[in-house]
């Protein structure tokens, strides 16, 4: 089996992808994107925070665990969306059917298209840990930056596999974009953004595993607290199970929803 | 089925009894969603389901080597056709083999084995540069990086692009983006080529550059070549074999001239007029009883086209004089008057009873009984 080609066709489709569907963002489209919206995000969830201290309801720390929390969140913005984009913007450039005319397996042009977004998401937490630092007072003295590092890392990876589960959606639907939007709200809620998973109905709780994002944001505030890459480990194992059954899911639904646009003659609707 | 015994590469591509369905989808507004149960449920407790047949029981067969016309109106099935051979719809009855490989058990192979040129504004990555685009769909392919590199090169030369090879594609005309297209196609030098309409939208000049390359790749490179277009004069002009199609069915497959045989000289009278009245149809129709078909085919002012009448059948010679009568005392203008040289447009509207196309090439249909 030649695995050069599927290799080739992973890192062309990344290259590609960011030159012909990043590309449409012009200096100010990505000032407002990177910039604007982690801030605002965050602002918001602190602001609450601080109103539930001055009210005696919560501990000061709160602020803290709230702007880590917005920070990881951000990734889900980056993977999630993007990766839903990339079929519903092949779709909208009508190069969609042609791509899908050629010989090439699905699984490299997809995953390689999503892997921009990853290192893009990367960039939208580090953004918004500087937020945290310079504007809300979060103490990062103590962080591991390895271990931080390998942590936003492996959840932007895992969470890219969410997308591209999601992203199977755009073969059929002319706007999964909803289908997007509901479900970063249910990462807000489930996935220890904003309060512990524990805070939630003990019926629910179990719904915050199926997220790589709740491990992913728990190792983000440990590494920053000062634990090792060691330390952080057995929550990165099982982040990392969630994220590839997602993968592997991901990519049956991908096939299965193509399957049924072409069977349907939805390939093509906008 | 295709025959067991029958060598599948005999023909570069063959269709057996394909069939393509699509459920059909009213769109009721916002508070569709709550009659659409009713409705279902009154459907099917009438015996039916709303569908559209795109494609009803198509057979095929093309020769290697031959440049094949696929002529119809919009909404014949021409695209749907083209789809299903380009794996990108799947049928729901019958066979199709393209290159000997069955489109729904060999669909990798098909893929590599066709390049597909579809009309129409947006089939290219507009961000990325000609080379970008095409070194992309190379990769897509499967083709080695230095191969894909000398490939493109020779392809971006071919269309006369190489000087702007590197100039992102929204800065492109139409034209040049058509040729970009084709050039998609042929990067991996397939052996057959499906085009859907390759020339929709472009001006004359493009267009005949577009036909004369397309030519080229038959005659000098003998490719196969399935052409699907709904101008006549694309498939008279260009196409070794003609089949007419039309609401999901092949009605006739031969060449132009034996097409054009059909409609015997004595059988057809055209009237060419500008602006003729409202009614002045139905007038015609009613003065030739006796004759199969009586249609106008509205010109277009704006392309300084005129508008067409045309009656198809026996006796049609006779009629000139009732027409030409008729259209004075209207005080139409009359620009030509064409008895017997029947064109692949007269084919058509006799084979489909008086299914007739506006100059856009889009088919109403009317039927003229003949008492």
């Amino acid at each position: 089996m030649n695995l050069l080609n599927p290799i080739r066709l992973f890192f062309s489709s990344a290259v590609f992808s960011f030159k012909a569907q990043f590309g449409w963002l012009n200096p100010p489209m990505w000032f407002t994107m990177k910039v604007v919206m982690p801030l605002s995000q965050m602002a918001f969830f602190v602001f609450v925070g601080q109103f539930l201290i001055t009210t005696g309801n919560a501990r000061p720390d709160i602020i803290a665990y709230m702007a880590i929390g917005n920070s990881m969140m951000m990734l889900s913005w980056n993977t999630v969306f993007s990766v839903i984009n990339i079929t519903s913007n092949d779709k909208w450039d009508g190069t969609l059917p042609l791509m899908l005319a050629t010989p090439a397996h699905r699984l490299p042009v997809f995953v390689g298209r999503a892997m921009v977004h990853v290192l893009d998401g990367m960039l939208s937490v580090a953004i918004s840990f500087a937020y945290a630092l310079f504007l809300f007072g979060v103490n990062f003295g103590n962080t591991n930056t390895l271990a931080l590092i390998v942590a936003v890392f492996l959840t932007s990876f895992t969470m890219a596999g969410f997308g591209l589960l999601i992203g199977g959606l755009s073969f059929y639907y002319r706007d999964p974009m909803v289908f997007a939007n509901i479900f970063t709200f249910i990462l807000l809620i489930f996935s220890g953004i904003n309060f512990p998973v524990q805070a939630l109905p003990q019926p629910l709780q179990f719904i915050s595993y199926i997220f790589p994002l709740t491990y992913g944001v728990d190792a983000g505030r440990k590494a920053i607290a000062g634990q090792t890459l060691f330390d952080i480990a057995p929550l990165l194992g099982q982040m990392l199970i969630v994220g590839f059954i997602s993968i592997i899911l991901g990519y049956v639904f991908f096939i299965s929803f193509e399957h049924v646009a072409r069977k349907t003659g939805r390939i093509e609707a906008v | 089925m295709v025959n067991a015994d029958e060598d599948k590469s005999a023909y570069s591509i063959q269709t057996v009894d394909l069939t393509k369905v699509f459920a059909k989808k009213k769109h009721r507004g916002v508070l569709g969603f709550l009659r659409r149960n009713v409705e279902k449920e009154k459907s099917k407790s009438e015996g039916g389901e709303a569908v559209t047949i795109a494609l009803d029981r198509v057979n095929l067969k093309v020769q290697a080597g031959e440049l094949f016309g696929l002529l119809g109106p919009n909404g014949a099935g021409k695209t749907t056709l083209v789809k299903c051979l380009a794996t990108i719809l799947i049928p729901d009855g019958g066979t199709a083999v393209v290159n000997g490989y069955d489109v729904l058990k060999e669909t990798t192979m098909v893929r590599a084995s066709i390049g597909l040129v579809v009309g129409g504004e947006r089939t290219l990555y507009w961000k990325l540069t000609a080379r970008d685009n095409l070194m992309y769909f190379a990769s897509l392919y499967k083709m080695p990086r230095k191969e894909a590199k000398n490939r493109v090169n020779e392809l971006l030369e071919m269309m006369d692009l190489l000087d702007r090879a590197d100039e992102r594609l929204e800065d492109y005309s139409t034209g040049m983006r058509q040729k970009i297209a084709i050039a998609r196609a042929l990067l991996h030098n397939p052996p057959i080529l499906l085009l859907d309409e390759p020339t929709l939208g472009l001006d004359p000049t493009f267009s005949r550059q577009i036909r004369n390359q397309i030519r080229g790749l038959c005659r000098d490179e003998g490719k196969t070549i399935l052409l699907a277009t709904h101008y006549m004069y694309e498939a008279d002009e260009m196409c070794d074999r003609i089949a007419i199609i039309n609401n999901g069915q092949i009605a006739v497959v031969d060449s132009s001239n034996r097409l054009k045989a059909m409609v015997k000289e004595r059988e057809l009278v055209e009237v060419a007029c500008v602006n003729p009245p409202v009614g002045i149809e139905a007038e015609l129709k009613a003065m030739c009883k006796d004759v199969d078909i009586v249609t106008l085919i509205q010109g277009d002012e704006a392309k300084s086209t005129p508008s067409r009448i045309k009656i198809i059948g026996e006796g049609a010679e006779e009629h000139i004089g009732t027409v030409i009568d008729a259209l004075r005392r209207k005080k139409v203008q009359i620009t030509s008057l064409n008895v017997g040289m029947p064109t692949l447009e007269d084919v058509f509207i006799k084979l489909t009873g008086g299914a007739k196309l506006t100059e856009g090439g889009e088919a109403e249909t009317e039927r003229h009984e003949a008492q």
